[in-house]
């Protein structure tokens, strides 16, 4: 029972992540700080507008670094320890990996128990369904 | 069955855990004002902002027009980097540029000189691993050759684009060397070049005549001995373009830096409105030489 709980909780995880990663602009990367261009609005008195310095780049541009949050499919950690760590990837292996062992392992006992029924008549005679003890 | 649930808790909390330690690392950039070792909170990297006082302006470009001292302690110089490859664009800037520009107004035609120079550690992508890599031996080699620079010994087609009594706009292609992890190639560039007579308008940005200029050019890394060592051949191509896109905007000042910068409450210079809250919206900022002040 419990092992399907698992299952359910990493799929639920997984599609949260994906859900995040979706909202948060589908970078490969996570990242908490973004460099990029945008168009900026030139003052109406900015002097150098008035001397035409941005007559030919139309709108102008300026480049921004702002703190923003990205939920990445890869990590880009420096150390364990790094907030950037934190992505879909790092996440959801470790949780789908406990869920395959659990499966595993739980698949591997089942096995055992058939075998062990199979050649153990005592069990085979508790459990009824195998032929009659000599 | 209980031990894979505790296993699975166990991930997943040492997963939060990096996150959350991670957050907590943010006081530990050298540039951050509130780590407590920038003494200036306008220039919160220390010396690597403040270049400009070291770098001697050439008296060959000196004799030839007024120097323009490019070092504003705001930061809104700015230099871009845009790489546009298969798998990744990537987007980097640094605001530590300096160096001076040296223009004649009276003699337009005689072109633009000067030297402008980037710490190659101050360029920012955003990811800080990233910026270790690009940093890196592999790549720009920034402890062997720290810094990028474009040193202008010439311009040709000078276009005047708009001219009054108080300023002049030229379009250029400036002519010099630039240099980029320790190789240095002779190029040409276009900018676009503004003279702003001292107004009440030119207060707002920066004292003193100003001297702007904007530009656009393309870096081949190959170029420039930028390969990216062993694992540079999946990179470039598939993250990294080959060719970086290069805007310069920035803006020179005759006034020479460091005038404004004897009033300890006022490092900005003299446009803040608060004198003692010179970088603006942190008053409560305990790095804020002027706290507790009336």
């Amino acid at each position: 029972m419990m092992r399907w709980v698992a299952l359910i909780l990493t799929l639920l995880i997984t599609v949260g992540c994906l859900i995040v990663w979706g909202a948060t602009g589908r970078h490969y990367y996570t990242k908490y700080q973004v460099v990029e261009q945008v168009e900026v609005q030139v003052a109406a008195d900015d002097p150098l507008a008035a001397a035409g310095f941005y007559d030919d780049q139309t709108p102008p541009v300026q480049t921004v670094t702002r703190d923003e949050f990205h939920f990445g499919l890869l990590p880009t950690p420096r150390g364990l320890f790094d907030k950037h760590m934190f992505s879909i990837l790092t996440v959801i292996t470790p949780l789908w990996a406990a869920v395959v062992v659990t499966f595993g392992v739980h698949h591997l006992r089942r096995r055992a128990l058939r075998n062990s029924r199979a050649s153990d008549p005592q069990v085979a005679d508790v459990s009824g369904n195998t032929s009659d003890v000599q | 069955m209980r031990n894979h649930t505790i296993t699975i808790t166990a991930i997943a909390a040492l997963l939060f855990a990096c996150a959350s330690n991670g957050w907590a690392q943010k006081a530990m950039n050298p540039c951050n004002p509130c780590g407590g070792k920038a003494a200036n909170p306008c220039n919160p990297c220390g010396g690597k902002a403040g270049m400009i006082e070291a770098m001697a302006v050439n008296p060959c470009f000196a004799k030839e027009g007024t120097v323009f001292y490019v070092n504003d302690r705001m930061h809104r110089d700015t230099v871009t980097i845009k790489s546009e490859a298969l798998l990744e664009d990537i987007v980097g800037t640094s605001s530590s540029l300096s160096g001076y520009l040296v223009f004649d107004p009276a003699n337009p035609k005689g072109g633009v000189r000067g030297t402008i120079q980037v710490p190659v550690n101050s360029l920012n992508t955003g990811i800080p691993l990233r910026d270790q890599h690009m940093r890196s031996a592999n790549w720009l080699n920034a402890e062997a050759h720290p810094v990028i620079s474009l040193t202008i010994t010439d311009a040709r087609r000078i276009r005047t684009i708009r001219k009054s009594t108080d300023y002049a706009t030229y379009d250029m292609n400036m002519l010099g060397q630039f240099s980029l992890h320790g190789v240095t190639r002779e190029v040409e560039v276009p900018a676009r070049f503004t003279y702003l007579r001292e107004s009440k308008q030119t207060q707002s940005k920066m004292p003193g005549n100003l001297a702007a200029i904007r530009s656009h050019f393309s870096v081949r890394l190959a170029d420039f001995n930028i390969t990216g060592g062993s694992m540079g051949g999946s990179v470039i191509g598939s993250k990294l373009s080959d060719t970086i896109s290069v805007d310069v905007s920035l803006i020179g000042s005759d006034k020479k830096p460091g005038a404004e910068a004897s009033n300890p409450c006022n490092p900005c210079g003299g446009k803040a409105a608060n004198p003692c809250n010179p970088c603006g919206g942190k008053a409560v900022n305990p790095c804020n030489p002027c706290a507790g002040k009336p």
